[in-house]
């Protein structure tokens, strides 16, 4: 049933969708004129000419087998792995990821596993890295204050799920603050996203 | 008891929530025929203390009474505003995912909400007549890709594609453009398969 | 070659000669000095490819949109280029369609765009009648909706109006008949939103003795009515 209630909460396809304009570099396959789409131009496509394409250009090509993936110079083992250990290290913070990292991720390991070196290892090490940040983000919760939270390098599908909870918290502090009567402060119920990648 | 048929009629919103129910027509005429009485007891109540009848009356009692009669009042009003505006909310959404009321749903509308229904989907057609190439009943599911695989569930008999024409027979199967179908899909005539 | 490729910033030139199954690991510094600065906000900078700053500018309003309490103010300007720059490539495909698979490309394109476009108008109609009883009494308001808002939200709340009125009101007495205008609430601008800080800001108040430093790239946690006026300038957006 499509909701007719505005809400602030996306779904996962919506998130997917918001990160698939990031640039990713391609090898292509075969030779194309450029491509003049309305949200940018791309090409002459010239094997074995690198190129950088939008994602949801470079799933495409891929799946269309006219192109290779290469990694994003994050998406490496040894890069989340030192990622891990920061996680680990400072239980404060978030470590520096890339916004959409779970959007991007997800995408090119599940359309081209075969271009990402040792592509199940790097499963892992983002589930690894979701979990310890997604617990992170909860016992964060302790820290909302009626004023602000800071809470930098938090990623997309994170903020997301948190932001129900966080958000409500927030607004009853405020209102308890403010002793605002018999102000009624709004819920955000949302009852219609599914906000976890349940299995990486 | 006071409020008795307010809480009913919350009630009855409240599992509209889940599932259309049949609109409640008596309830709401009870509570709007009980919300006239409270009137016709306050009216009563204030002729009480009424100065130029030169009666002594409590009137802390009188003005306590007064107060919860309206209060009562009020509350049936916002009762009654409630189930009417979460009804709304359930033809909305069926115009928004189906386009038009499904036949079994029907019988549980009242006259006046299939009047707001087709009302409704007038008001939004003449919104999206400037936007009509971006079509703002589709689906509210990204674009992932253009053609998909689908079965057909129920006849559909012919079709019209943005190209040509597609007979859909019960248990076919057919590549197809999404755009072309999705309105066909969310009607439950057809399944996406891949 | 590589390198007549518009596409690589320099930065980048040692990880772009490398094919996919034998890539050198890149040194931890190269990973944090250059790797992340693309991801972090959605600037373009310098050598970075044609891209038409529209299409992320309206992903922008659907989201800010979507986050904000109360209505923004319309974009019109993006709204009637994107429109156009559709009907523009359909009546090409329909010319000179040229080779199916690159047809199929630029449909698929164009589905993302009509997607965008609905999602952002569509957002907007939901926020229109849930304060429709507000809005359609507010100067402020109706001036931040496109003309076919307006219109929709004055014949919305007739509707609304007839049909509670036909259903409930008439049947109550007299002094009860009337719909007030918070009848579906009043959007609540202090209540909580996320947002990215785009450029440094400074000193914010957020309190009337607290401050905060506002600079690019910090995520926070706010009252709307802190960021309004950052977000009206482009300075923050909302996530």
């Amino acid at each position: 049933m499509t909701s007719t209630k505005p809400t602030q909460q996306f779904t996962l396809p919506e998130l997917e969708f918001l990160a698939e304009d990031t640039p990713i570099t391609i090898i292509p396959t075969h030779r194309m004129d450029t491509l003049h789409f309305i949200s940018g131009s791309y090409g002459p496509f010239q094997p074995p000419a690198h190129i950088e394409v939008p994602l949801w250009l470079a799933r495409l090509l891929k799946t269309k087998r006219r192109c290779h993936i290469q990694a994003p110079t994050w998406l490496n083992c040894r890069f989340l792995e030192r990622k891990y250990d920061e996680e680990q290290r400072q239980p404060d913070r978030f470590s520096n990821l890339p916004y959409q990292y779970l959007e991007i991720a997800h995408v090119l390991v599940t359309c081209a596993e075969d271009d990402i070196p040792q592509s199940h290892t790097i499963k892992r090490l983002i589930q690894d890295l979701r979990e310890i940040r997604q617990s992170k983000a909860r016992a964060g919760l302790a820290a909302v204050n009626p004023v602000y939270l800071q809470m930098d390098h938090l990623g997309a599908v994170e903020l997301n799920e948190i932001r129900p909870v966080f958000c409500q918290a927030f607004n009853h502090l405020r209102k308890l603050e403010k002793d605002l009567g018999d102000y009624i402060v709004p819920s955000y119920e949302d009852t219609q996203s599914t906000t976890s990648y349940s299995n990486y | 008891m006071l409020g008795d048929t307010a809480y009913k009629l919350a009630q009855e919103t409240k599992r509209t929530q889940a599932h259309l129910t049949a609109y409640n027509e008596s309830l709401v005429e009870q509570l709007c025929r009980e919300t006239r009485h409270i009137f016709a007891q306050l009216e009563a109540l204030l002729q009480k203390v009424n100065p130029a009848l030169g009666r002594s009356v409590d009137t802390r009692a009188v003005a306590a009474q007064l107060a919860a009669l309206h209060a009562t009042a009020k509350r049936n009003k916002r009762c009654l505003l409630a189930y009417h505006h979460l009804r709304l909310q359930f033809l909305k959404s069926l115009f928004w995912s189906v386009g038009k009321i499904p036949d079994e749903l029907k019988p549980q509308l009242s006259p006046q909400e299939q009047d707001f229904f087709s009302h409704y989907a007038v008001l939004v057609s003449q919104y999206k007549h400037p936007f009509v190439d971006i079509d703002l009943n589709a689906s509210e599911l990204p674009p992932r890709d253009l053609f998909i695989e689908v079965r057909v569930l129920k006849d559909c008999g012919e079709i019209q594609l943005e190209k040509g024409s597609l007979l859909l027979t019960r248990n076919s199967q057919h590549h197809v453009k999404r755009s072309d179908v999705e309105h066909l899909i969310s009607q439950g005539l057809l399944q996406h398969i891949g | 070659m590589a390198s007549d490729n518009v596409f690589v910033s320099p930065e980048d030139s040692v990880m772009t000669n490398l094919s996919p199954m034998d890539a050198v690991e890149p040194t931890v510094d190269e990973l944090l000095d250059g790797a992340l600065s693309p991801y972090l906000s959605d600037d373009q900078d310098g050598d970075s490819p044609f891209v038409n700053e529209d299409v992320t500018k309206l992903k922008h309003a659907w989201v800010n949109e979507k986050q904000a309490p109360d209505l923004l103010p319309y974009e019109t300007q993006l709204v009637e280029d994107l429109t156009e720059m559709l009907q523009f490539i359909e009546a090409l495909q329909g010319e000179d369609a040229g080779q199916p698979f690159t047809v199929m490309l630029y449909q698929t394109e164009v589905e993302r765009i009509k997607y965008l476009l609905r999602s952002y108008l569509r957002t907007r109609l939901q926020k229109v009648e849930r304060y429709a009883m507000f809005y359609s009494g507010s100067e402020e308001h109706l001036s931040r909706m496109s003309a076919g808002e307006q219109q929709y939200i004055h014949q919305y709340r007739g509707l609304f109006e007839t049909h509670m009125t036909r259903t409930c009101l008439d049947k109550l007495p007299e002094s009860l008949r009337a719909l007030d205008e918070t009848t579906g609430n009043i959007p609540w601008n202090d209540t909580a939103v996320v947002c990215r800080v785009q450029q440094d800001v400074g000193e914010i108040s957020v309190t009337e003795t607290e401050t905060v430093e506002m600079r690019r790239d910090n995520i926070f946690l706010m009252p709307y009515q802190t960021v309004e006026k950052l977000l009206q300038s482009d300075q923050v957006v909302l996530l």
